[in-house]
């Protein structure tokens, strides 16, 4: 197969000035949409969908894919500057890029995550031309079981995005496991946990818990300490990342493409949980694990890489057999669909423009999206040295409108307090919000999976060992689980060994 | 303090375990072979229960008290969060009925309030500022939906505009 | 200081009062009309109302603004429609599956043949049998053979638990004396992923789930659920013509509104809204989606029709034993 051809092919289709201009929207809006915080690309996709009726195929669809990319650049931002995550793939930047940012280097931090995906994208894109086909039929074969194995091992992976206590870390999963079973259950479709209330019906919804976790219990907090403690220094270090942030960061960012790339084929969770991953696999390979959570660069670079190249691979499964990975894909299939483009093995005979097309306004979008938010970096630091009497009712604003505008319910909001008092509580006792977070997203996947599989296999676990993928996954799982274990002890030792 | 706020909050998570664990219970637990609705809730909750006792219990038996070099809460400030709390709080109850620009306004008032007292008409302005470009970008721009409230100034802006 | 301070709440107050006093005015529609859609953007019920919606706009004067309360099937939208005032402002967008088959089968908040007036039909949705193209199964029959000859053995991708799909399937099961094993999904996109990846050997989708596969022959259709044969897919026999006219399931999309609102209210909107289905863009979307009908119904008809339905729904679930106890 040409391929060369077809990239010049496609190339010519989305340099059209027509096409870059949509491209060049689309990665506006969704850099917007992903830097403030709950307003997701499907809410705007849904607004944008009936425009896209009257304009070209090509067009549009490039736009709507702009959306999508350019959220996973933006959401990085807020979860720098004020520890919110713009999208559920950025919570672990939340962790190191908004200690990187009190510490006056919101620069770097910024610079490097939108370096840093940059390089992912564009190397997703390059997998997208390439090896999107095999891919594709490797994602098929994970099934249930592989699944639920996946999703084991993500779990244990919490355990490693610990700084303080194991245990405490274990148990605020366990809570988030049992929050995200609120809801109608997938298998019985009973409501668990609902209390009696309509709203419950589907459970609390990730953004207005992260959102009362991460933004208002921080803004309850600083509230409560003395003034004298700053912010944010405000001796800004620099604007862009320096000579060492990219020698230290050049490993973190090709480990976290390469995972993103993988991972971002299956079909729900690809992005959150590469992230995750990856955060965890620098943390592991670090010389210095005990420096991430203070706002080391390698904690903001391997996620960042992650969560953009996952995006990339995203579109795979959409592209080559019809399949959206996630809500936002499937706004984004039906956009296809209106224009009369069926995706599927035959888009490419069929519609080569389309497909060549797209992927190449990828590599365009990407360029863009480093263009637009390198200079904005200086715009979004300024932001860092805002009085914070300015600053934490923005912030709280943006917090509010960002989870009313889900589900146009107030009830959200409750669910955002809620969690904000409980996130406060959290906080002063050294409960972290990230590893409940992370089960609560993982939660729901890794009990239908279970679910599921056994449905299949008739009750027998044998399932999960006897096919490769999922028996490899659980082997590894076991294994990070024992090794977690005992380096917490070695450390502990240590600790009462230094405390003598 | 810390010692008994960590109680608290550890009792906390005992008692959801335990409230969960039974509702788990009463949604069928099944068995391994053949889980049901409550399987893994229940799993999930007697984890939950196991570590909150293991932490509670750890906590009763250390007597080192941590030595604080920050204070574990500033009592001069708590009313800052508490008053945040109970503005937002306000500010669920009256947002469909003042409409999102005027409840808006009267939060940012709020929390301009908490934070230090300045000038008062430096506060309202710049509540009213805030209150009025963010309707802007976000109804009226993003065609976000917020609810109009008996002041419905969106249509008053249409009909000017 | 004083005279300041009067000044600026004499002010404020005179713009308010503009405000609430620019409201009155005669003619519906006067203000904005706002549709609830029970789904999440994107889904058949969303796209549908809002290009309704578009059109709507236009003819009515007045904006039509659609906004996604999704939750338990489309049930949190429509007990906030029944609870609404009926004054014509406050509609609803979602499947009959919350008035004829949620009801039956749990307890939902609002009454389901009462609390609501049904106006317009817009789109059905119908579901297929499907299986990978090199499959055992030929036919149908095949399939169901199988399944007698091998109780417990086959594995069949629902897209929910009591989807329509599920309730033909079950009922099947009860009339043929079979037993399958059901693995859910969240949805069309999901199953199809399963079939797909082989783990499980039939899938029952929607249209927009298996359209594009069909098409692109990675998939086959063994049967169809609806009245009649699909246009798209002639091959494939409905489940009436295999032998079981009960089981002819279809999803309807339907536009609906608090019961009480005024009649000249009533027939101005579906009026409105039948002319919105009428034109070649909706037409265009309605097919690319798969839910489009060639006879929507509306008004009377339309609760005739979901009242006959509902109650063959009661009636097979009742068999079935799962009915709700009232």
């Amino acid at each position: 197969m040409d391929v060369f051809g077809n990239v010049l092919y496609g190339f010519q289709i989305s340099l059209q000035p027509i096409n870059l201009l949509y491209c060049f929207v689309g990665v506006i809006l969704g850099t917007l949409t992903g830097v403030l915080p709950g307003l997701g690309p499907s809410g705007t996709i849904a607004i944008l969908l009936p425009i896209t009726f009257n304009a070209p195929a090509v067009s549009s669809v490039i736009m709507l894919a702009g959306i999508f990319y350019g959220a996973q650049y933006g959401g990085s931002t807020t979860s720098i500057l004020v520890s919110i995550p713009g999208e559920p793939s950025s919570i672990v930047t939340c962790i190191d890029g908004h200690q990187m940012a009190r510490h006056g280097r919101a620069g770097p931090a910024l610079g490097i995550s939108a370096f840093g995906s940059f390089i992912a994208g564009t190397v997703g894109v390059i997998g997208l031309m390439f090896v999107a086909s095999p891919l594709a039929k490797i994602a098929l074969k994970f099934g249930p079981p592989e699944y639920f194995s996946l999703m084991v091992l993500g779990l244990i992976i919490l355990i490693y995005l610990t700084q303080k206590s194991l245990i405490k870390a274990i148990s605020m999963g366990a809570f988030g496991l049992i929050l995200s079973f609120f809801g109608l259950d997938i298998v019985s479709g009973q409501p668990r946990f609902a209390f009696g209330l309509d709203e419950l019906f589907d459970g609390v919804g990730i953004v207005p818990v992260a959102m009362g976790l991460f933004g208002v219990a921080e803004t309850l907090a600083n509230l409560e300490k003395t003034e004298e403690v700053k912010i944010f220094e405000t001796h800004i270090k620099g604007l862009l990342p320096s000579r060492k942030d990219w020698a230290d960061s050049i490993w973190p960012l090709i480990r976290g493409t390469t995972i993103g790339f993988f991972l971002g084929i299956l079909p729900g969770g690809g992005a959150i949980l590469s992230s995750f991953v990856s955060y965890a696999v620098e943390k592991k390979v670090s010389k210095h694990p005990e420096r991430f959570g203070q706002g080391t660069i390698e904690g903001v670079a391997g996620p960042e890489a992650a969560n953009n190249a996952a995006s990339s691979t995203g579109f795979i499964p959409l592209l080559t057999l019809g399949i959206p990975a996630n809500v936002v894909l499937a706004m984004l299939l039906a956009g296809l669909l209106i224009h009369n483009i069926t995706p599927g093995p035959l888009l490419l005979k069929q519609h080569p423009d389309v497909f060549w097309g797209v992927i190449t306004s990828m590599y365009t979008g990407n360029v863009l999206l480093l263009v637009l938010n390198l200079p904005l970096i200086g715009m979004w630091v300024q932001i860092t040295k805002l009085p914070y009497r300015l600053l934490f009712p923005l912030i709280i604003l943006f917090c509010v409108i960002g989870v009313y505008s889900i589900n146009n319910a107030v009830f959200d909001i409750w669910i955002m307090l809620i969690f904000g008092a409980i996130g406060y509580f959290m906080k002063k006792c050294d409960y972290e919000p990230a590893p409940l977070t992370l089960a609560y997203v993982l939660g729901p996947m890794m009990e239908q999976a279970l679910r599921q599989s056994l449905i299949i296999s008739n009750g027998s676990f044998s399932i999960f060992f006897f096919r490769p993928i999922s028996a490899i996954a659980l082997v590894v799982a076991v294994f990070l689980l024992v090794t977690a274990f005992t380096g917490f002890a070695k450390q502990k030792r240590l600790q009462v060994v230094e405390g003598e | 303090m810390k010692k008994w706020m960590n109680r608290i909050s550890t009792l906390f998570l005992f008692g959801f375990s335990v409230i969960i664990l039974f509702m788990s219970l009463k949604l069928k637990v099944g068995s391994l072979n053949n889980p049901e609705a409550g399987f893994a809730p229940f799993l999930a909750s007697l984890l939950l229960l196991f570590l909150s006792a293991v932490i509670l219990i750890k906590d009763f038996l250390s007597f080192a008290e941590a030595d604080q070099k920050v204070p574990f809460i500033t009592w001069k400030n708590l009313m800052k969060p508490i008053n945040l709390m109970g503005a937002l709080i306000g500010y669920g109850l009256l947002f469909t009925t003042l409409g999102y620009v005027t409840s808006t306004f009267l939060l940012m008032l709020a929390m301009f309030i908490i934070y230090e007292s300045k000038k008062w008409m430096h506060k309202i302005i710049t509540a009213c500022i805030i209150a009025g470009i963010s309707f802007l970008i976000f109804d009226v721009w993003l065609r976000v939906p917020l609810p109009k409230g008996i002041f419905d100034f969106s249509s008053f802006i249409k009909t000017w505009w | 200081m004083k005279t300041r301070w009067i000044g600026l709440l004499a002010l404020s107050a005179f713009f308010l009062a503009l405000n609430v006093l620019m409201a009155a005015e005669p003619d519906y529609p006067t203000k904005p009309i706002e549709i609830i859609i029970g789904y999440a953007p994107g889904a058949g019920t969303d796209l549908g109302a809002r290009m309704i919606a578009e059109y709507a706009k236009k003819s009515l004067g007045q904006d039509v603004v659609c906004i996604n309360k999704a939750g338990g099937a489309g049930r949190v939208a429509m007990t906030l429609v029944s609870k609404a005032k009926p004054d014509g402002y406050t509609l609803s967008s979602g499947t009959d599956s919350s008035i004829i088959v949620a009801p039956n089968l749990e307890e939902v908040s609002y009454k389901p043949l009462e609390d609501f007036v049904f106006m317009n039909q817009f789109g059905a949705l119908n579901f297929g049998v499907t299986v990978l193209q090199d499959s055992a199964f030929k036919t149908f029959k095949d399939m169901v053979e199988f399944a007698r000859a091998n109780p417990d053995k086959l594995t069949l991708g629902i897209t929910g638990v009591n989807s329509s799909e599920h309730v033909a399937f079950q009922a099947l099961a009860l009339m043929e004396n079979l037993k399958f094993r059901f693995v859910p999904f969240a949805g069309a996109a999901p199953t199809m992923t399963a079939l797909l990846g082989g783990h499980v050997m039939v899938a029952i989708p929607a249209t927009s789930g298996f359209a594009s596969h069909v098409k692109s022959k990675t998939v086959r259709l063994l049967a169809v659920l609806g009245e009649t044969r699909m246009d798209d897919y002639p091959d494939a026999p409905t489940l009436k013509e295999l032998g079981y006219p009960e089981l002819v399931f279809q999803s309807w999309y339907i536009l609906s509104g608090p019961k009480k609102i005024e009649k000249s209210i009533v027939k101005k909107l579906e009026t409105v809204f039948s002319k919105a289905m009428e034109t070649p863009e909706f037409m265009k979307l309605a097919q690319e989606l798969q839910m489009y009908t060639k006879t929507p119904l509306s008004g009377d008809a339309l609760t005739e029709g979901i009242l006959r339905r509902n109650k063959r729904n009661a009636d097979i679930f009742k068999k079935l034993g799962i009915a709700l106890k009232k």
